[in-house]
């Protein structure tokens, strides 16, 4: 499903002293099925831009289109609602927002809620658990007594369960250990091929939308400041840093090491392993051992 | 060898006949040491934090800060005093509507005069650089700001030992940066560091590496042995962070003096 901006604003607490404007005359297209990273510092407007998506937030002026249908300033409820069928949205810390007192309830309640035929998802649950690493004995426990990863795991598969056509993700691996941001990268990846949904990602953290997205946009004070695929706007380091946003850790290294051992690779985008080999290939080329 | 926080056969659950979530922790901190905790989430890192100020008492076993035991109710001011915590959740640790208030919140208590207290608020505002923040709304400030001044509040009650509960995981990088800046220049000042972390990179500026699973520590060495532990750690299953990972790589293609070389440049990237 594809998602247009079109000139759109948005102010919070209009005409009084605390106005702020969130969204300054953003323009921009989300296409149908692209995986898209947001980035920018707290307040840039990244939440805030995502909000129109599912209807959470109306603009002030211009318009957001999502799969033809046009959300402007005089939008219907009943409008905004569709948009929360087609559109899932996993907060920050979705695991705070769980509050049935087993799984199945909490997993159903959204779904149900939205129309879906009970029996047909009681029917595909085991399924769609094992697609999020969980199983079948879950289904009778509190949410409130699973670990932390197992939690957010049933928040987002409940979102999930709804089928969007477009899900949205707010700092999805906030919190989690390594090996659970690992894993929950895994979950979206695969979720998102399967599915080809439309996927938008607010992250702080530029590894993970490396390993998430193909597309960045990055935005700053109210604006998107630019836009384009990840290995083109990695090669503007400068003009990064202006919005102070750092290259992920390991284009950062290798371009490091680039410079200091007069290396250079072929792409920034390649696995430890493949690095490794590109640099003592390198090294052995010149037959020589590079002064430290 | 001074000890600061002694922590001895340690075991904890919180309730009777509940699962252990500490069994038999046992480790020493010197006074002045930086340690770093790391572990899977449910690994006990934050119940054992929470050990070292009295918030949980051990089950079984004894904790002792600077000498004194923590199940000892004569002690526990001074303790709270000697030992800040600071928390992941930046909005959890605020009591009143201004900076400067929140700042004198905990020194009230202590039952300081006001010239003392409008002293040490001045006095570490310069140091953590919140200044010109000092009349805000906490709640309006910033992630990396508002850990900042939760470290303020807590270096004005002249604390010993100050304990980091994740307190960088909620923040974006610069926020991430300046809270690091700062734990390093108190580290400096010979302030005892315990943080529990899941960034492995922050491990390198500390002095010794503790990693616990199921309640228990499982590696203790001190942080010039983490390079050559590497492979423990991918024994265990953790994700290695992409510089470390390539490290390892090099190492398994037996180019020992290429994988010395990026040891040393992550070394002097830390300090920048």
């Amino acid at each position: 499903m594809k998602i247009e901006f079109r000139k759109t604003n948005h102010i919070y607490m209009k005409k009084t002293p605390f106005e702020t404007h969130a969204l300054r005359q953003v323009s921009t297209t989300f296409p149908s099925g692209s995986t898209t990273a947001i980035i920018g510092q707290t307040g840039s407007g990244k939440s805030t831009l995502v909000q129109h998506i599912n209807g959470l937030l109306k603009p002030d002026a211009g318009q957001v289109i999502v799969g033809g249908e046009i959300i402007d300033r005089k939008a219907k409820r009943k409008q905004l609602k569709t948009l929360r069928q087609k559109v899932g949205m996993v907060f920050q810390y979705p695991e705070h927002q769980l509050f049935e007192d087993t799984v199945e309830k909490e997993l159903l309640f959204g779904p149900l809620n939205f129309g879906l035929s009970k029996k047909r998802l009681l029917k595909e649950l085991p399924d769609r658990l094992a697609q999020v690493g969980l199983d079948e004995t879950i289904l009778s426990r509190s949410p409130f007594e699973l670990s932390g990863g197992q939690m957010r795991r049933v928040a987002i598969l409940s979102v999930l369960l709804m089928k969007p056509k477009v899900l949205i993700l707010d700092e999805p691996t906030a919190g989690l250990d390594p090996k659970g941001q690992e894993e929950m990268i895994k979950l979206f990846k695969g979720w998102q091929q399967e599915e080809k949904a439309t996927m938008i990602l607010i992250t702080h953290e530029m590894d993970e939308a490396l390993q998430l997205a193909e597309r960045l946009v990055v935005m700053d004070k109210g604006k998107i400041v630019m836009e384009g695929m990840m290995t083109e706007i990695f090669a503007k380091t400068e003009e990064l840093a202006q919005f102070g946003l750092d290259i992920p850790e390991s284009v950062r290294l290798l371009k490091q090491i680039e410079e200091k051992f007069q290396v250079t690779f072929s792409s920034y985008q390649l696995t430890p392993a493949q690095a490794a080999k590109e640099w003592v290939k390198e090294r052995n080329r010149k037959g020589l051992t590079p002064h430290v | 060898m001074e000890v600061a926080v002694k922590v001895d056969h340690v075991f904890f659950r919180y309730e009777d006949n509940g699962p252990w979530v500490l069994q038999d922790v046992h480790l020493n901190i010197k006074k002045g040491e930086w340690v770093t905790f790391m572990g899977r989430n449910g690994s006990g890192k934050s119940t054992f934090a929470r050990m070292c100020n009295a918030l949980f008492l051990p089950t079984k076993g004894r904790v002792m800060i600077n000498g004194r035991p923590t199940d000892k109710k004569e002690y526990l001011p001074e303790i709270r005093r000697q030992v800040g915590m600071v928390f992941q959740n930046p909005d959890h640790q605020f009591v009143a509507p201004t900076v400067r208030d929140d700042i004198a919140f905990g020194m009230e208590n202590a039952g300081l005069s006001r010239e003392e207290m409008i002293e040490r608020i001045n006095r570490v505002a310069k140091e953590v650089q919140i200044h010109e923040l000092l009349d805000k709304e906490p709640h309006r400030l910033s992630g990396g700001q508002k850990q900042r001044v939760a470290i303020a509040g807590i270096l004005a009650l002249e604390p010993k030992i100050i304990v980091f509960d994740e307190a960088t995981s909620m923040l974006d990088p610069k926020g991430r940066k300046d809270v690091l800046q700062l734990v390093k220049e108190l580290h400096t000042k010979g302030l005892t560091i315990l943080s529990v972390t899941h960034h492995l990179e922050e491990a390198l500026l500390s002095d010794r590496f503790v990693y616990m699973e199921k309640g228990n520590i499982s590696i203790d060495i001190p942080t010039s042995e983490l390079f050559s532990s590497l492979p423990l750690l991918e024994k265990k299953q953790v994700p290695l962070p992409y510089r470390f990972a390539l490290y390892r790589q090099l190492s398994n293609l037996d180019e020992h003096q290429m994988s010395s070389m990026l040891e040393e440049l992550m070394r002097e990237s830390l300090d920048q």
